[in-house]
């Protein structure tokens, strides 16, 4: 068969406020294909499907959208539907309450006369059912499926809308091997059927056994494109690292003295697929003065990994130890006074508290240290947040500015002052400079030397490679859960992280 | 220049931005109708303010700490009843009946606070159903029969005054200070701030949201209990009714005093004009002669246009930052 192009999209730029997200891509997709999509974080391939879909209006971005041979002008999602464009989250959104065909045909049910005819509903329905080989009948609660199940349905809802094109974005991650093998022989069937399958993935061992052809990204610009058999995990991962180290890494050696914190085999349950761990048997230790890097993808259970230490999240099993002392973390108060701090990944959700000042903010979680029978000692207060406003050197009017009002490098700050104050002695970091400009990231990289040559243990998650490599003394990559590999500082380079990050292990 | 920004920080004090409208209220009235301005109207006015004040008090720190109070109105019946009863049919002394009342009270509250925060069932829908079932258990007890002959010290509590003012009104003003020192002295005050704020990082700042949350529905019960008591010492008589619809007048109070219906924000001052501008406009429409079906009509569009302004303000706040 007479492979053509289905969809091109041509110089595709797309500017975020001081970031330029998409830089002149382009990118082709052929019916009867399976393309993975791959890439570090943030390298734009999520941005590169929002305006496939029509989640970025055409008004926002530069280029062209050509989707069989006639160009496209996608001002909302329902255009890029009616074009021949399926998406699939990898959180999917559904209504749990309704039935499994009121779901596949949601918004554009079946009617007679006016009314939802639901018997031809149930009967279409069942149609699509077979066709993703989904074992479940069509008046079946969505809530009372598996994971697995739901994205078949998931699927069968976008087959109803006859594509020509299906992206799917890691469609495996909350799926075991078997639930994804049985998915990979639909994409196959689909393909047949002369579908284009885009298929944005992480793993790199489902890209070579299933895909045809593979284009990488990194920091906004198509890398490579290549045909899957002239691809080898060597050149692939060489693709998708290679970030400049563009900004000026602080790190010092330091005295590394004894181990501070340890973890022995952490288990988190997946959020939501009950039937797997988002984190599984993973121990590690951190030594004080030590910066220990975590490395790995979206997904792979950094962010859990550390929530559980921290009582954010309640493990399956794990144990925490504190300088040779067993700790009982029930909640996150048990973590605090025990001498951990977590700078979370998400500032917004749950690092600050937006209506309260910047003083409130600092002294929120040394509230028992700042009172006396209950009542704030008021002077003491002001004494020690100024003292970290002035230290950390906080960019704001004053002490009472609320932090909403300030930027994100400064929110940042903020929290770090926050937990500073309770003189930690393990710091964990997750993303601490995400969304932060340059400015201020070097001040927090400064931060956190001196606090490693003041012997604080500080456990740093990041996506950015060369940040994760030049301030790390040792990096330990997590791959679907599990550590795949624990590199030194002189071992580390961005392909080894990039491998590891992308192995399969276990 | 410099003139200008503090006429506008004086505006844009959400106090004074209420406080207008409720002087306003006062004169138009006494224009109108003079008996408004009469010593008589005013230490009545002052006596509703200050029994619907305390339990308005109550419910802004609910407010604050991003939760819902509606049980306000069965709890200050069933503080009021219980006292009433104590008192009427097993001859308690005052002080027992008063504790056994306000204990009543806060074993509602305490009920609320813990399901709302151990069992995570929504704030409205659990203050609904003990607000029904504070109701059930008043009618239970008092079969739709008022208790009444209590002892004079009792009754001198809602009807006594000093310096021609009534108790109730330094009983308010005490629980008034205490408040406003509670919010923004200790460590509680600050707690339900930074919960109502963004209660997930008040938890990872090691504050114990669950316990917050039961003592801010505790405080809440017992200041209503606080106003059932004194209504019932009042009207000499401690009814099956009292309090029906209550918690309207109160939430109205405090939302219209500029306490967030989103939680982090709030000021008892504000609660104080808010719950003034309630009980003075109920005062008002009767001298002014608006039919009383109308009445009802002007409070709903008031409480929709307060929450309203918070809304927009909100909104604001959070697409100015830089």
């Amino acid at each position: 068969m007479e492979k053509r192009a289905i969809l091109e999209m041509q110089n595709i730029t797309k500017r975020f406020p001081g970031v330029l997200a998409l830089d002149n891509v382009s990118f082709e997709a052929y019916s009867g294909e399976i393309l993975a999509l791959c890439g570090e974080n943030g390298a734009g391939k999520s941005t590169l499907m929002k305006i496939l879909s029509g989640s970025w209006p055409e008004s926002t971005y530069e280029g062209k959208i050509i989707v069989d041979g006639q160009v496209c002008h996608f001002t909302d999602t329902e255009k890029s539907e009616k074009a021949g464009i399926a998406m699939i989250y990898q959180e999917i959104s559904m209504h749990l309450d309704e039935t499994v065909a009121e779901n596949i045909y949601l918004g554009r049910w079946p009617k007679k006369r006016g009314m939802i005819d639901w018997k031809k509903m149930n009967k279409d329905a069942s149609v699509y059912i077979e066709m993703v080989g989904l074992e479940a009948d069509p008046e079946d609660v969505l809530r009372n499926l598996s994971t697995s199940q739901q994205q078949l349905v998931a699927i069968a809802r976008a087959l109803t809308k006859h594509p020509k094109i299906l992206v799917l974005d890691e469609p495996t991650s909350p799926l075991t091997l078997a639930e994804s093998d049985r998915l990979f022989r639909i994409l196959h069937n689909l393909k047949e059927q002369g579908i284009a399958c885009i298929l944005i993935t992480h793993k790199l061992t489902e890209v070579f056994a299933n895909a045809d052809r593979i284009v990488v990204m990194r920091d906004g610009k198509t890398i490579s494109v290549r045909q899957m058999r002239d691809a080898t995990e060597e050149n692939i991962v060489t693709d998708m690292v290679g970030r400049k180290i563009d900004s000026y890494y602080p790190k010092e050696k330091t005295a590394i003295g004894n181990v501070v914190l340890e973890v022995k085999h952490m288990t988190v349950t997946h959020p939501y697929a009950a039937n797997k761990k988002i984190v599984s048997d993973v121990s590690f230790s951190v030594r004080s003065g030590e910066i220990l890097g975590i490395g790995g993808l979206v997904g792979a259970g950094r962010s859990e990994l550390v929530n559980a230490v921290f009582g954010k999240i309640a493990p399956e099993e794990g144990e925490v130890w504190m300088e040779g002392k067993r700790l009982k973390i029930r909640s996150c108060s048990d973590a605090i006074r025990a001498g951990i701090a977590l700078v979370t990944e998400d500032r917004k959700t749950d690092g600050i508290v937006g209506c309260l000042g910047i003083r409130e903010n600092i002294a929120l979680a040394s509230l028992p240290q700042l009172s006396k029978y209950g009542f704030m000692k008021g002077r003491e207060e002001k004494e020690q947040t100024s003292w970290y406003f002035d230290e950390i050197s906080i960019k704001a009017p004053d002490m009472d500015t609320r932090l909403q009002q300030l930027s994100g490098g400064n929110q940042q700050k903020v929290v770090l002052s926050k937990w500073l104050m309770r003189k930690p002695r393990v710091l964990i970091m997750d993303e601490p400079t995400r969304g932060i400009d340059v400015g201020a990231k070097y001040e927090i990289y400064k931060i956190m030397v001196e606090l490693a040559k003041q012997g604080v243990a500080i456990v740093m998650i990041s996506s950015e490679l060369p940040e994760l490599i030049s301030m790390s003394d040792r990096v330990m990559v997590l791959s679907e859960g599990r550590v795949s590999g624990m590199l030194s500082r002189e071992e580390c380079t961005q392909e080894k992280i990039m491998r590891l990050a992308t192995a399969a292990v276990g | 220049m410099k003139q200008k920004s503090i006429l506008r920080k004086l505006f844009s004090s959400k106090e004074l931005g209420i406080f207008i409208p409720w002087l306003i209220i006062c004169l138009v009235t006494g224009a109108v109708n003079h008996a408004f301005f009469s010593a008589n109207n005013i230490i009545n006015l002052l006596r509703s303010i200050s029994i619907t004040l305390l339990g308005a008090i109550g419910v802004t720190f609910v407010l604050i700490s991003g939760q819902m109070e509606m049980s306000v109105g069965s709890t200050m019946g069933l503080a009021s009843l219980i006292t009433g009863m104590c008192m009427d049919r097993y001859q308690l002394p005052v002080a027992a009946a008063i504790l056994a009342g306000l204990m009543a009270a806060a074993v509602i509250g305490f009920v609320n606070g813990m399901i709302i925060s151990r069992l995570k069932i929504p704030a409205l829908i659990v203050t609904l159903g003990t607000m029904y079932i504070g109701r059930g258990a008043i009618n239970v007890i008092s079969k739709g029969v008022p208790f009444g002959g209590f002892p004079d010290s009792f009754n001198q509590l809602g009807q006594g005054t000093l310096f021609s003012i009534p108790y109730s009104v330094y009983i308010a003003f005490v629980a008034m200070i205490i408040a406003m020192v509670v919010l923004k002295y200790t460590v509680f005050g600050r707690s339900i701030m930074a919960v109502g704020g963004n209660s997930e990082t008040a938890r990872l700042s090691g504050i114990p949201i669950n316990r917050i949350t039961v003592i801010t529905y505790i405080i809440s019960a017992v200041t209503a209990g606080m106003a059932g008591i004194l209504t019932a010492s009042r009207l000499s008589s401690a009814q099956a009714n009292a309090g029906n619809g209550w918690e309207m007048t109160v939430i109205s109070a405090v939302v219209i005093g500029g306490t967030s219906m989103y939680g982090g924000s709030g000021s008892i001052v504000g609660t104080l004009i808010g719950v003034a501008i309630m009980e003075t406009l109920t005062v008002s429409m009767t001298m002014l002669r608006v039919d009383a079906y109308w009445q009802k009509i002007v409070v709903g569009v008031i409480i929709i246009f307060a929450v309203g302004v918070d809304t927009y303000r909100r909104a604001r706040a959070s697409s100015d930052k830089g």
